[in-house]
């Protein structure tokens, strides 16, 4: 089953993976099990509409929101915004038994709360904004709201480093680049990790910028590792390859947004897919 | 034998039991009935408590990240301290005046048990 042509590489090897495991539990054994939703370890409390209660927009000031949440779990630069959040976790799994030892493997389901508290110039709160979301993962969740804010301080960084419109931030990326004689994903070279920005004019993380105009090629998604890369041949012929979290949904997101950028722009030579 | 196989469940033993102590942060309780004090300075609090966690406002907000129950309060560890809220029950947050004198305290539950 995990053979037809038409399935790509990365199902495949799922298929296999899911294949073996399958095979183990029904050779050997294995013991199931789930956890209900518990707090993760590094968490606050749960963030609920009751938090969100206590705020007064254009009444309750900066002071009055630390003294009723504590501190939060992230901040701008210059505390125009706090961010607190939570996340509770469940898993369902499954402990598998060889002869002299086992393994276990899991799903992991992540639920998280988050308020955005943004204050206008006077420092009196102008806006409280709770939401909720979900993300899961083999073994991991993957692709979670930073409870931090870390998205919304990457657009600020973005902003104050002279860009004009952010488009798309995220809170975590890895950017690797290649070699002038081979663009291809190097596990072994070290990349950046950090905050991520797309504006309307270039890439930016942290103090480094790819403009638009300096891409030469937008090429495929790179897929490496059962993930999803964002891959670009920059005019000085260096590949730089970018993995954002949740990779199979927002390479391809991103990929599009670059691609409309530098048609927007004009003047630059993109390569479609195959 | 017998003799050092016991020796060895009783060293592994003593060995779980300092283990499980070293893991255990306690620290020292903090006298949080000062905050109750009329005419509290920020210096006061400072020689108190140590060196806050965090500074808000241009340092007229101090915060502390504490451990414990029960009206007895202690300092979460600095190497603790690092991931995320791990460890922490409370958040002692301090507003202080112009004039560094305690206005307003709070004890925010965090991870209260």
């Amino acid at each position: 089953m995990c053979r037809f042509a038409h399935v790509e590489a990365w199902t495949r090897r799922t298929c296999a993976l899911v294949s073996v495991v399958a095979t183990t539990c029904a050779l050997a054994g294995c013991i199931p099990f789930a956890t209900p939703a518990l707090l993760d370890s590094s968490s606050r409390g749960d963030i609920t509409i009751a938090a969100q209660q206590k705020l007064e927009v254009g009444r309750t000031t900066r002071v009055d929101v630390l003294l009723a949440l504590g501190e939060p779990d992230g901040r701008a630069v210059d505390d125009s915004w706090f961010a607190y959040g939570s996340a509770r976790s469940s898993e369902v799994g499954a402990f598998a038994f060889l002869i002299v030892s086992g393994f276990g493997f899991e799903h992991v389901s992540t639920e998280v709360s988050r308020l955005i508290v943004r204050f206008d110039a006077r420092g009196v709160v102008s806006s409280a904004d709770l939401d909720r979301s979900k993300c899961g993962g083999f073994m991991a969740a993957h692709g979670c709201q930073d409870v931090r804010g870390g998205e919304i301080a990457a657009a600020d960084a973005a902003l104050a480093g002279g860009e004009k419109v952010v488009l798309l931030s995220y809170a975590t990326s890895h950017v690797v680049e290649g070699t002038p004689d081979r663009c291809d994903i190097d596990f072994g070279k070290k990349g950046i990790d950090g905050p991520l920005a797309l504006t309307d004019r270039a890439i930016v993380m942290r103090d480094s910028k790819l403009a638009y105009a300096g891409i030469a090629e937008v090429l495929p998604i790179k897929r490496k590792e059962l993930e999803s890369w964002v891959a670009l041949k920059r005019r000085d012929g260096i590949c730089v390859f970018i993995f954002l979290p949740d990779s199979g949904d927002t390479a391809p997101r991103v990929r599009e947004l670059i691609l409309d950028q530098i048609a927007a722009g004009a003047g630059n030579v993109i390569a479609d897919p195959p | 034998m017998k003799w050092a196989l016991r020796r060895a469940v009783a060293g592994l033993f003593a060995l779980s039991c300092v283990g499980g102590c070293a893991t255990t942060p306690t620290g020292r309780a903090l006298p949080l009935d000062l905050l109750n004090r009329d005419g509290v300075t920020k210096d006061a609090v400072i020689a108190a408590f140590g060196d806050p966690d965090a500074l808000y406002e241009q340092g007229r907000v101090l915060a502390y990240r504490l451990q414990g129950d029960k009206g007895r309060y202690g300092r979460v560890p600095r190497a603790t301290n690092r991931i995320g809220w791990e460890g922490v029950d409370y958040d002692l947050v301090l507003a202080f005046s112009g004039s560094d004198v305690l206005e307003r305290h709070s004890l925010v539950p965090i991870r209260a048990r």
